[in-house]
């Protein structure tokens, strides 16, 4: 934490090294993250790199009182929500078997990922998106109920309500077993 | 493979990606390259650091004096200006912008409860000459209300999305001839540029090398407030617009920041976007009124304080008294001349007279701020500051509205 209130600070005075540190620590993270809330890596890619590259322009308009990892979850949620309202906005003049999210990655293989990954990544996206959303945030991206529930504008109770539903169906998507 | 007892456990555990190396270090270099534009296009707010330690060093301040003289005799001084353009001309800026029919741009209004709590409501605003305008106010990322004041209809709507709800507001002839309202950044521009300034220099406003100016409006801002225009030093049309001043919210006196910004001048517009189209289901409010839909919800967004009219400007000075002069009479426990500026306090109860005379008798008037009004409202609010016997300093709010039968302004809220 003291790290990042380092970085933080550094970054707003234009710190190339803070910004590289930032980058690395939290590349994966968020990658992962909008993974589960997509199931696709390359419309994650794109979501991932318009993150990063909208956070190295905001430095002179950065103030941050709250968590970096917590901030730059909310960005990936927040461009994943504008990413599929422009799905489906698109989705009448596309074809239904293109709207299919996969999770398969491109040929050059830029994203690395176990079999066991992108088994309990397919079954995550079966999930309502609301429950989705909180468990792949509490889970990969660490992040408290209570900032969940401000992002999803809704009571604490009810984002625990979420979760705990969430992880009961995917005890049962899983069929009830998992690889050691 | 044994049944899974925690799932958590999994997912934290084995849901993992990782970007390979030829990803990451592309990325890298893309994410470091956006923040080195970034600083590229910023050369004015570098320049004081660059200058004070430049003029610190003696044998640097004489080789620079020999530069300029130089420059000066070979004719070269237009080059040591601070880049191509002498600077932006600020009395065009306005006369450009009043010839743009139609303007997009965001807004945000931060209002701070405390060191750590701010409220911060983002809007989506759309202004056309034709139609009117639209703002579309954002809560906690939803979209929960959208304004809209069409001038031509001689209407204005809030529609609370969040609520299902809409309000209905009819303008009168004068508020309809005004036509325009602080949900138009050239109101702003105008105030900002109608009287003295103080020039900011050059700095970089989302990525646009810009110039800036800050003045303080009482009448616009209050006393203490402070207005600050950049202007994109190529198009010399504005980038942002901020405004920083104290106002009311949820019964105390708050300081809001508003910032205009993204601008997209001359857009194009079609006037389907200025039809309030209200689902069926949707519920007309009871009191039209926007102040009343404010007290109804805290946290809808606060209206920004209007630009008083010539006629109002007037009232001012006579609104203010009239709050001094209530004010004293409290102080004093007068209750003949407390009821003089405040008729409406003749309901009070004995007791409650006592109690009103324990809070406010013997109280000392700090200041009392500019008037102003908000929304289609027709009340005044009157900042003000004051010292109670028992309390110490606070920040209260009077309402001022004028009384038709009276003749005169009366108090008609405040503490």
């Amino acid at each position: 934490m003291l790290e990042d209130e380092w970085l933080k600070w550094k970054f707003r005075r234009g710190s190339q090294e803070a910004l590289a540190r930032i980058y690395e620590k939290y590349l994966n993270s968020m990658l992962t993250l909008a993974m589960g809330l997509l199931n696709d890596a390359s419309e994650a890619q794109d979501v991932v790199h318009d993150v990063f590259v909208s956070f190295a322009k905001s430095a002179p308009n950065f103030r941050l009182r709250g968590s970096l990892s917590g901030y730059l979850a909310t960005s990936v949620v927040n461009r994943v929500r504008d990413h599929k309202r422009r799905l489906r906005r698109q989705a009448s003049s596309r074809d239904a078997e293109s709207r299919v999210f996969t999770h398969s990655a491109q040929p050059d293989q830029v994203v690395i990922f176990t079999e066991e990954a992108a088994r309990l990544n397919e079954a995550v996206a079966k999930l309502p998106e609301d429950q989705r959303e909180v468990v792949v945030l509490r889970l990969t991206a660490g992040m408290k109920f209570q900032d969940i529930a401000k992002l999803q504008q809704t009571s604490i109770n009810t984002v625990q309500g979420r979760y705990r539903y969430g992880l009961s169906r995917l005890r049962t998507l899983l069929n009830g077993e998992v690889e050691e | 493979m044994r049944p899974m007892e925690n799932v958590e456990e999994a997912i934290r555990r084995k849901l993992r990606f990782t970007a390979a190396s030829t990803l990451r270090d592309q990325w890298r270099t893309e994410v470091l390259q956006a923040q080195e534009e970034l600083t590229k296009t910023r050369p004015a707010l570098r320049e004081p650091t660059l200058r004070s330690t430049i003029m610190r060093n003696s044998y640097v301040k004489l080789a620079l004096a020999a530069v300029v003289i130089l420059a000066v005799v070979f004719g070269l001084s237009e080059f040591l200006g601070t880049g191509s353009k002498s600077g932006v001309a600020w009395a065009e800026v306005l006369e450009k912008t009043e010839q743009i029919p139609a303007v997009v741009f965001d807004m945000t209004v931060e209002i701070v409860y405390s060191e750590d709590k701010k409220l911060v409501l983002p809007s989506k605003n759309y202004v056309a000459g034709d139609y009117g305008t639209r703002s579309d106010i954002f809560i906690d990322g939803k979209l929960s209300l959208i304004k809209y004041r069409l001038p031509s209809k001689k209407v204005a709507y809030q529609v609370r999305v969040d609520q299902r709800k809409y309000w209905r507001i009819d303008l009168s002839d004068e508020q309809a001839a005004r036509g325009r309202d602080t949900d138009d950044p050239r109101t702003w521009l105008k105030m900002i540029l109608s009287g003295d300034y103080t020039k900011l220099g050059r700095g970089t406003i989302n990525g646009i090398a810009a110039e800036g100016v800050e003045c303080n409006r009482p009448e616009m801002v209050g006393k203490d407030g402070v207005l600050r225009l950049w202007v994109d030093v190529q198009t010399e049309l504005p980038v942002q617009i901020e405004a920083e001043m104290l106002g009311m919210e949820a019964g105390q006196m708050r300081q809001h920041k508003y910032v205009m910004e993204n601008f997209e001048w001359n857009a194009q517009l079609d006037e389907s976007l200025f039809e309030p189209n209200i689902p069926e289901d949707y519920t007309l409010g009871e009191d039209p009124r926007a102040d009343r839909a404010r007290q109804e919800n805290p946290k809808a967004q606060p209206m920004p304080p209007q630009v008083p009219t010539e006629q109002e400007q007037a009232a001012q000075s006579k609104v203010k008294e009239t709050v001094r002069l209530y004010l004293q009479a409290c102080s004093g426990r007068n209750w003949d001349e407390i009821l003089k500026h405040a008729p409406g306090l003749a309901k009070l109860t004995a007791e409650q007279r006592a109690s009103f005379d324990t809070h406010l008798g013997g109280l000392e008037i700090m200041q009392i701020g500019e008037p102003f009004k908000t929304g289609a409202s027709d009340i005044w609010q009157v900042p003000c500051r004051i010292k109670g016997k028992a309390q110490g300093v606070g920040e209260d709010e009077i309402r001022v509205r004028y009384d038709e039968t009276l003749g005169k302004f009366v108090v008609c809220g405040g503490p």
